[in-house]
């Protein structure tokens, strides 16, 4: 009777088990050279099948490139295995395949060390699905975490911010009522003793700080709920950036230099709207920019786009400032050590008002150098119809 | 006219799961991005040839799982890689912790291994977490012998950087 080491049937088994398992073998000789190439091994190749007998296996086989000397160090019977698994493939027709080797010695043999190829798409597949979901449920607690994180940052902010703006608003209010008591002590003793146009003026100032303060906070609101509404009409640019000019700062008047078409830049835009964009810009230019030093604001025509610059020398920022610049409450660490009083959502509502007016706002910055900031905003006839109007 | 031979190199791209190790090798060699996440298990190889101005270079990459579970067998796919391209997600601040990780893991291979290190995603600017302190920090945490290996910042999505990453390991190689 016939056993399993009967050469011809070991061999009709061998071949049978290596179709079955969809594997094949290769032997190599002391030097890595391929000598002997079992069944179908070419399937395993990828591209067109070189000359593999008498190749060097990592001729044949790239996963091997480099790690000759472990293969070696198999060979002389120091390590027991070398194993690559699993090993993706792409075919060109983009379907994937796993595969596994495995690199052992051959004891006593005019071989030296035998490569088994071995398919392995099937459980290969069943894994990857799992880590794929795995992973996917990795990186969506990351998320809520993140998220989380944000809501608790943005929660204490807000506390923050209240008790910020509840101080922001004391100052002005306290202004206020002195400038009030001055005149009412005026009017009582029936004599002036203050120059009354010029207190007046003092609390306009006030009560223009005020209006800004809480304006700001009801924008807030208003674009997060997206209940931004425009009051469109026509209007032009270079007059609304001149009158920002000349009432937005106490002091902008030599310090600001506007280069302008003298024939203006007709919009289709919320003036009041405008004015607070590039009055925030402005105040944000003034506030950064040493005293000796001026801002510069331009206004040109660019095919169907109006394009303000507004370029200060400040600091200027680092590009992950930048990256942060339009969040709400944003305010760089040099903002809040300059002590310039200050919310962090200026630049925010900024961005929020000209994408409603169907534009887009970049800034650019250079440490050291300043910061320039450009509105892009479409010019009286290109305006998205889908802005809400009043 | 003498045939000049290709030097072939062996690269290793490491770093935590879905920070983009697969992204940056496809719009390496195929100039192409795709948003869906496909985790890798194993390793996946391709090869690229650079021409650079000191002859002709074929990289072979090797794509490898970010997800711990091979990490046992890892040294061996590390074995004979002559460089290392170590990836974190600049959105995700835990997958920074893997530069120092796998810059370590490499070096214990391959002693002298150039290294680049890479920071992707930079196009998801409003999700980014990491900053350029943190980012240099970890990079100075990898220094061998007082060389800090340099570090970029990519995006697989619009192709910034990735071919100068493969390019700056590629003349360290040559």
């Amino acid at each position: 009777m016939k056993t399993w080491r009967d050469p011809s049937l070991a061999v009709s088994l061998l071949e049978l088990v290596f179709d079955r398992q969809s594997m094949s073998f290769a032997c190599v000789d002391e030097d890595l050279v391929i000598r002997l190439v079992g069944p179908r091994l070419e399937i395993f190749l990828e591209g067109a099948p070189p000359a593999v007998e008498d190749a060097y296996l990592s001729d044949v086989f790239i996963e091997f490139f480099g790690s000759e000397e472990s293969l070696r160090t198999v060979l002389a019977g120091r390590s027991q295995v070398f194993r690559l698994s699993p090993v993706v493939r792409q075919t060109p027709t983009g379907e994937i395949r796993y595969l596994s080797f495995e690199f052992i010695r051959i004891p006593d043999s005019e071989w030296h060390g035998l490569l088994l190829v071995e398919d392995i798409t099937v459980s290969s597949v069943l894994e990857q699905g799992l880590i794929q979901q795995r992973n996917e449920l990795r990186l969506l607690r990351a998320e809520l975490t993140h998220a989380n994180a944000e809501l608790q940052r943005l929660s204490q902010f807000k506390s923050a911010l209240l008790s910020m703006a509840a101080h922001d608003l004391r100052s002005p209010l306290a202004a206020l009522m002195l400038q009030i008591d001055l005149l009412l002590k005026d009017v009582e003793r029936g004599q002036q003793t203050v120059s009354w146009s010029k207190t007046l003026q003092w609390m306009w100032a006030a009560a223009a700080s005020l209006n800004t303060l809480i304006s700001g906070l009801l924008d807030r609101e208003q674009v997060e709920q997206g209940r931004l509404v425009l009051r469109l009409s026509h209007c032009d640019l270079v007059s609304v950036i001149r009158d920002v000019i000349r009432m937005s700062s106490p002091e902008p008047v030599g310090r600001v230099e506007l280069q302008a078409p003298s024939t203006g830049l007709p919009l289709v835009a919320d003036k009041e709207r405008l004015q607070q964009m590039f009055s925030n810009l402005l105040d944000n230019a003034l506030k950064y920019t040493p005293r000796n030093h001026h801002v510069l604001i331009s206004v040109e025509q660019r095919e169907d786009w109006a394009v303000v610059m507004v370029r200060d020398h400040g600091n200027g920022m680092t590009r992950e400032q930048l990256s942060q610049l339009f969040k709400m409450y944003y305010r760089t660490e040099d903002a809040h050590e300059s002590g310039v009083v200050g919310t962090g959502l200026g630049l925010f509502i900024v961005k929020a008002l000209v994408e409603a007016h169907g534009g887009r706002v970049t800034v650019e910055s250079e440490l050291g150098q300043g910061t320039t900031f450009m509105i892009f905003l479409p010019l009286a006839g290109y305006l998205d119809e889908s802005v809400n109007s009043a | 006219m003498a045939e000049q031979r290709v030097i072939q190199r062996k690269v290793c791209l490491l770093g935590a799961f879905a920070v983009g190790k697969t992204s940056l090798i496809r719009k390496y060699i195929e100039g192409c991005f795709d948003d869906k996440y496909l985790s890798t298990i194993g390793v996946k190889i391709s090869r690229k040839s650079v021409h650079l101005e000191g002859g002709a270079l074929s990289l072979i990459l090797w794509d490898l799982a970010g997800s711990e579970e091979y990490n046992g067998v890892q040294t061996s796919y590390l074995q004979g890689a002559t460089g290392g391209i170590i990836v974190c997600d600049l959105t995700r601040a835990e997958t920074l912790d893997e530069w120092r990780r796998y810059t370590l893991r490499l070096r214990q291979v391959n002693p002298q291994a150039r290294i680049i290190l890479v920071a992707n995603k930079a196009d998801l600017v409003a999700s980014r977490v990491l900053s350029d302190g943190d980012l240099r920090a970890a990079a100075a945490a990898c220094a061998s012998d007082g060389a800090i290996p340099p570090y970029l910042l990519t995006s697989a999505k619009t192709g910034e950087n990735v071919e100068a990453a493969f390019l700056c390991l590629a003349q360290q190689l040559l």
